[in-house]
């Protein structure tokens, strides 16, 4: 298959050069910047997960530290437990109690990873490292008595200038308070953490600071690594109720399942920038090849085999894929801080604080991107190749055979289309595989290669009926335009279908997004009703890490004006090896004052009134995740024991995706012994000025210290959706990258379009056509392959929205979204697009209309 | 007398040299000095006296099995108070730290196995209770312990393959040191501590070295000493002896070493008859004179594991002679210190007649300054 360097260069090299033509240098550019920014989008997606989400997984890793299994508890461990653990035990194994929590910088709200050890004896658990090696005997000293000493990580006192000495105000639990740095740890062993963005304090500091006197949320234990396999047997029988070991990878784990669905469809998403360059490849390769059909010939006839044809063209798309990988590592690089930004703030509103991010870029990440760009380019370049090496010599000086074999299949290929999209509908049909919706996205994937088999009868039929209507009002221009669409079905089909599928990308997007955003919206006015809501601001995104003490929530209820509080208390727990929400609300105040949204209609004073004691509501995505329905029983594990739970009802909830199960205030008290909240829904007596208790409130709970934020409902509601939509910010950026590949690979065949047919634009300028008209005919194309990309692509937008709204987020995170076609914003976008398609066939109407025709019939 | 002067702590991984120590941290509020005249009730005095900065409990012996071997263990807690001024209701905030020593020497084998550690209270990692009448380090799993039960004393140590079972019962009453337990340590007032020993304690257990199991029997002595100044600067080390005759009498002797090289006046040291009867000792009535010396090959300090003791007064004429040399500590993960603690046999003569025994030897202040890092 050896082909000699020279006759590569001759034969593919120069052409790309677009050597002795321009516009095929043009061509070249446009084709390795589409590859290029759909391999950019990829990189950047990979980096921007990398960094917000491994980095969050490397972190627990490294507060692990050597322990190899920990003890947990549903709301942390009574540390008078403590004895009767350490029982449990033999005399090799070490045990260090740990608080965890975070603490948030006021003035930019940046959430500090906060780890309280017994720093007497938690050395063999984890290595710590100071700066300048020595922490003076005083300072050692105040680290052990001064509840407001801290160590603090390298990336934290880098960013604030911070050094030994220095003061920090930190927002902790339910108030304000000012830590002295008393060492601050390198980027070494637990220095790591969150990119260093972490506080270390002692044990017991920790416990007043966090408002855990009395608790512990882990005990860490150094097990001999040949016993470990039996402790994890034994303890859960030994265990007091509540508590459960685990080993620190099942954190990273849980972790990583929870975003799992997240960072599949954002991976998914970022490779339709590629589908729509692969378009592209093809188009560039099968134009090439069409073009070159004579000397194709010619080669052929002077002993060129078919393979070595083959492996030229595969060689020209592999070298466009691989400057195209190229171009889009460069572009990746750059485009990933922005994804980066946009990945990590969805992870922090949804998920749990993740460090301050930074980009990573290591060679197996840039050896994915070239082979993805060359694999792609090789793929989709593959067919056209084959059909060239498949020219035969006398074949060469035959024009138009090709495509007139197109015409022919057209039909056939319909009819595979057709059946493809059947099976589309098939795979929507069938269940997730493990939380992810393998099947929705290969559903997407044959609608997409369903429509691209249909496209040359739509082609057919679009041009058909558009021919008489084209004549009538442009004349000669509109017939000629029309027909020559028609006349080369297979480069206009795929030209139509690289841009319907950026088109059916963003429809079936916005129609997703917006269809989500009314049902959020609408389930946020439904069932967001209190008045004024309060929490620590110490809070941040869904973590749970702070409370508000009863004390607090006793003030709140007393000032006047207030008609009733909530006090939500939400915990994470564990439910079959996932990360889950445990919540407890006051079920009485809510059926009185608030409102919940039940997938069967029923109204709350239906569903949670009477004895309540020993029910739970399950929200949406809990019941799909787990298959549970309304009467069935689960299991929660608390520290007076396992206790059972019958579902009363499923409740609509779009505030996380891991699943909530909500139990009652008063049995939660009883249970688990704690009477704090995490959230305060407060309603007020009607006709009460909200702003005027919220400014109460703010003063009387401010005298006593607490750090409270207090958000009035409509600044929530606004909130909602303003989370929602930083949420989707980086899908709108996809979108428009694909919009732009999609637009560059109009302007790319239009250009190639014009080029090779010279001569007869050349012929039509000596018949007497005007520059104009000339440049018109191309506009006209431009325009009508626009028009065909546009309908196609929102027909194809709305299979694929179907397949987004009921598949593929039902299974991921399991919303019920109400469908909702989001007309008006459709009909502008789809507009802007056919303007994007005419301005991309501007400067291929100008190359036509400079052609000289004298000049064109002489080359000729 | 027992020393613990300087607690460093490594924590953080860096060693960063903590050194609570009374000669020269302020002294707190919290804190009372030694003075003359305490009364000693027992066994109330056998537990914590958390009015005076540090407090040590050490238990030393020389045992052995039906067949000859011979062991000599060590098991030493220490308290350090913290002055500390932090109002904090937790229960982890930190009032004392406590630290000890575990270490067994195989005579036989010339081995020198020891462990260290550092707890704080917290719940239940470490303590002094008189209720429960038990001195302890490390929770329930890992605990070395000293339980008074009754008369006798229960100790229970463990580290790996190392592990020690013992019951000690007293052959003789607290014997008080220096003026009635009160015991001056350098010039100036409160420079001083409250000191007693069990010198006699008929000791038979179990003592587990390497995984082997083995029954033994012996004499141990108990030194409990409280104190929150002590020394002065200028004393850079000292040596203490103990040593029980196998005619039923025993003797301690200890001296400073000071800057200078000059016989320290503060130096002391006591004798008890086989009826109980004391005689206590000053610096002009014994000597120590070192005959031979070893370099230790991990801190390069050079300790004297011979020596010649007399006690002109009382006739007594003696060398005492290390187990054997390697059975130093290296305690940077608790205490900071570097010392040689011992097993040692004497011979010699008192009054004339043949005089044998075995003992417990501790030298401190060779391998650099007694109070690093101040």
């Amino acid at each position: 298959m050896a082909v000699p360097a020279s006759f590569f260069y001759r034969f593919i090299l120069r052409h790309l050069l677009g050597i002795g033509r321009p516009g095929d240098r043009l061509r070249t550019v446009l084709s390795i910047l589409a590859v290029g920014l759909g391999v950019g989008v990829i990189l950047a997606v990979q980096l921007a997960n990398r960094a917000a989400i491994d980095s969050f997984q490397n972190s627990l890793n490294d507060i692990a530290g050597r322990t190899n299994l920990s003890i947990r508890g549903l709301n942390g461990i009574d540390e008078m437990l403590l004895p009767d653990l350490a029982k449990l035990f033999g005399p090799e194994v070490r045990i260090s109690p740990i608080i965890e929590s975070t603490a948030v910088i006021p003035s930019t709200r940046e959430v500090v990873r906060v780890l309280g050890i017994d720093i007497v004896q938690d050395r063999p658990f984890r290595d710590t490292t100071l700066q300048g090696n020595q922490l003076s005997p005083r300072d050692f000293l105040l680290l052990l008595t001064d509840p407001h000493s801290i160590v603090i990580g390298e990336g934290l006192a880098h960013r604030y200038g911070l050094s030994v000495n220095s003061e920090i105000l930190l927002l902790v639990n339910d108030r304000q308070e000012v830590f002295t740095v008393r060492g601050i740890l390198t980027a070494e062993g637990t220095g790591k953490i969150m990119a260093g963005n972490l506080m270390i304090l002692d044990i017991a500091a920790a416990q007043l600071a966090f408002g855990r006197l009395g608790k512990l949320d882990r005990v860490d234990l150094i097990v001999p690594p040949n016993d470990l396999a039996a402790y994890e047997v034994r303890l859960p029988a030994q265990l007091p109720p509540g508590l459960r070991s685990e080993r620190p990878e099942a954190r990273a784990e849980q972790t990583e399942k929870m975003l799992r669905a997240f960072r599949w469809n954002l991976t998914a998403l970022s490779y339709i920038s590629l589908v729509v360059g692969a378009f592209l490849i093809y188009n560039t390769i099968a134009i090439s090849v069409v073009r070159r059909r004579p000397e194709i010939g010619t080669l052929r006839a002077l002993g060129a085999t078919s393979r070595q044809i083959l492996s030229l063209f595969l060689a020209e798309a592999v070298l466009l894929g691989m400057l195209g990988a190229l171009t889009g590592i460069a572009l990746g690089r750059v485009l990933a801080g922005t994804a980066l930004r946009m990945v990590s703030a969805t992870v922090n509103d949804l998920y749990a604080s993740a460090p301050p991010p930074q980009v990573d870029m290591d060679g197996s990440i840039i050896l994915t991107s070239l082979i993805i760009g060359m694999g792609v380019a090789f793929v989709s370049a593959f067919f056209p190749a084959l059909e060239a090496s498949a020219i035969q010599p006398v074949e060469a000086m035959r024009r138009g055979a090709h495509e007139h074999g197109h015409r022919l299949k057209r039909n056939k290929y319909a009819f595979g289309g057709a059946l493809t999209l059947v099976l589309a509908g098939g795979a929507a049909l069938l269940p997730p595989v493990g939380r992810l919706p393998l099947f929705g996205y290969l559903s997407a994937f044959f609608i997409i290669a369903g429509f691209s088999l249909l496209m040359p009868l739509l082609l057919h039929a679009f041009t058909l009926a558009l021919h008489p209507p084209l004549r009538f009002l442009f004349g000669a221009e509109g017939h000629l335009a029309s027909r020559s669409l028609s006349a080369s079905p297979g480069r206009i089909s795929v030209l139509a279908m690289s841009l319907a599928t950026a088109v059916a990308m963003m429809a079936s997007v916005a129609i997703m997004v917006e269809s989500f955003r009314q049902t959020v919206q609408v389930w946020a006015d439904q069932t967001l009703r209190a008045d004024l809501f309060l929490k620590p601001s110490a809070q941040v995104g869904n973590s749970n890490d702070s409370t508000i003490p009863a004390a607090a929530i006793e003030i709140v209820r007393a000032t006047p004006g207030v008609a009733a509080v909530d006090g939500f208390r939400s915990l994470d727990f564990i439910y079959q090896g996932n990360l889950a929400v445990l919540g407890a609300g006051e079920w009485a105040t809510l059926v009185q004052h608030g409102n919940l949204l039940f997938t069967d209609g029923r109204s709350p004073r239906e569903v949670m009134s009477g004895d309540v004691s020993g029910k739970a509501l399950a929200s949406e995505p809990f019941a799909i995740h787990y298959g549970i329905s309304a009467g069935d029983h689960i299991a929660i594990d608390t520290p007076s024991g396992k206790r059972i739970f019958q579902i009363a009802d499923i409740y609509y909830d779009y505030s996380n995706d891991r699943g909530t199960v909500v139990i009652d205030r008063g049995t939660y008290r009883e249970l688990f012994h704690d009477d704090a909240a995490s959230t305060l829904a407060i309603y007020l007596n009607p006709g009460t000025d909200s702003s005027r208790v919220a400014e109460e409130l703010y003063e009387s709970l401010g005298s006593m210290g607490y750090q409270f934020l207090i958000t009035p409902n409509a600044a929530l509601q606004q909130a909602v959706l303003r989370v929602f939509d930083r949420t989707f910010s980086i899908t709108y950026a996809l979108e428009i990258v694909a919009l732009a590949v999609a637009a560059l690979g109009i302007a790319n065949s239009l250009l190639a379009f014009v080029i090779e047919r010279r001569r007869e634009l050349g012929i039509l300028r000596v018949l007497g056509a005007t520059r104009s008209q000339l440049r018109n005919i191309i506009l006209a194309e431009a325009a009508l392959v626009g028009l065909l990309g546009n309908i196609a692509g929102w027909l194809m937008g709305v299979l694929l929205s179907l397949v987004l709204i009921f598949t593929i987020n039902k299974q991921s995170f399991g919303w019920t979204i109400q469908f909702l076609y989001p007309g008006t914003f459709l009909a502008v976008s789809g507009l802007a697009i056919l303007t994007v398609s005419i301005l991309a066939g501007l400067y291929p109407s100008r190359v036509a209309g400079q052609f000289n025709p004298a000049e064109v019939i002489a080359v000729e | 007398m027992r020393m613990l002067h300087a607690f460093i702590l490594c924590q953080l991984t860096i060693a960063p040299v903590i050194a609570f120590s009374q000669s020269s941290a302020a002294q707190g509020e919290r804190f009372c000095r030694a003075q003359a005249g305490y009364k000693f009730e027992f066994p109330r005095d056998h537990f914590s006296h958390p009015c005076f900065k540090t407090e040590w409990w050490y238990f030393t012996g020389n045992l052995h099995t039906e067949t000859g071997q011979t062991f000599g263990f060590e098991l030493t807690f220490f308290r350090e108070g913290i002055d500390n001024p932090y109002p904090n209701p937790s229960l982890w905030r930190v009032d004392d730290l406590y630290a000890a020593h575990f270490a067994i020497s195989d005579g036989s084998l010339k081995k020198h196995f020891y462990a260290e550690r550092i707890r704080r209270a917290g719940i239940g990692m470490a303590g002094v209770d008189a209720n429960q009448g038990k001195i302890w380090n490390g929770s329930q799993q890992e605990e070395w312990s000293a339980a008074l039960d009754g008369n006798q004393w229960d100790l229970k140590a463990r580290d790996g393959k190392h592990q020690i079972s013992l019951i000690l019962e007293p052959r003789k009453p607290p014997i008080l040191q220096g003026n009635n337990g009160f015991s001056q340590k350098s010039s100036g007032e409160g420079n001083a501590s409250h000191y007693y020993s069990l010198t006699r304690l008929a000791t038979r257990g179990q003592i587990m070295l390497d995984g082997r199991t083995y029954e033994v029997s012996g004499w141990s002595w108990m030194d409990h000493e409280f104190a929150t100044n002590q020394l002065s600067p200028d004393q850079t080390g000292w040596d203490w002896v103990s040593l029980q005759m196998e005619d039923g009498t025993e003797l301690m002797l200890y001296q400073f070493r000071r800057k200078g090289g000059e016989d320290d006046p503060f130096s002391s040291g006591s004798f008890v008859e086989a009826d109980g009867k004391v005689t206590q000792l000053t610096s002009e009535e014994f000597q120590m004179v070192p005959i031979e010396v070893w370099t230790s090959p991990r801190s390069h300090a050079r300790y004297p594991i011979r020596w010649r003791i007399a006690v002109p007064r009382l006739e007594i004429e003696a060398e005492i002679n290390a187990a054997f040399p390697e059975q130093e500590l290296v305690t940077t993960a608790s205490t900071g210190v570097i010392y040689w603690e011992g097993s040692i046999s004497a011979s010699g003569q008192r009054k004339g007649k043949r005089l044998t025994g075995r003992g417990y030897l501790e030298m401190t202040g060779y391998a650099g300054p007694l109070f690093p890092g101040l």
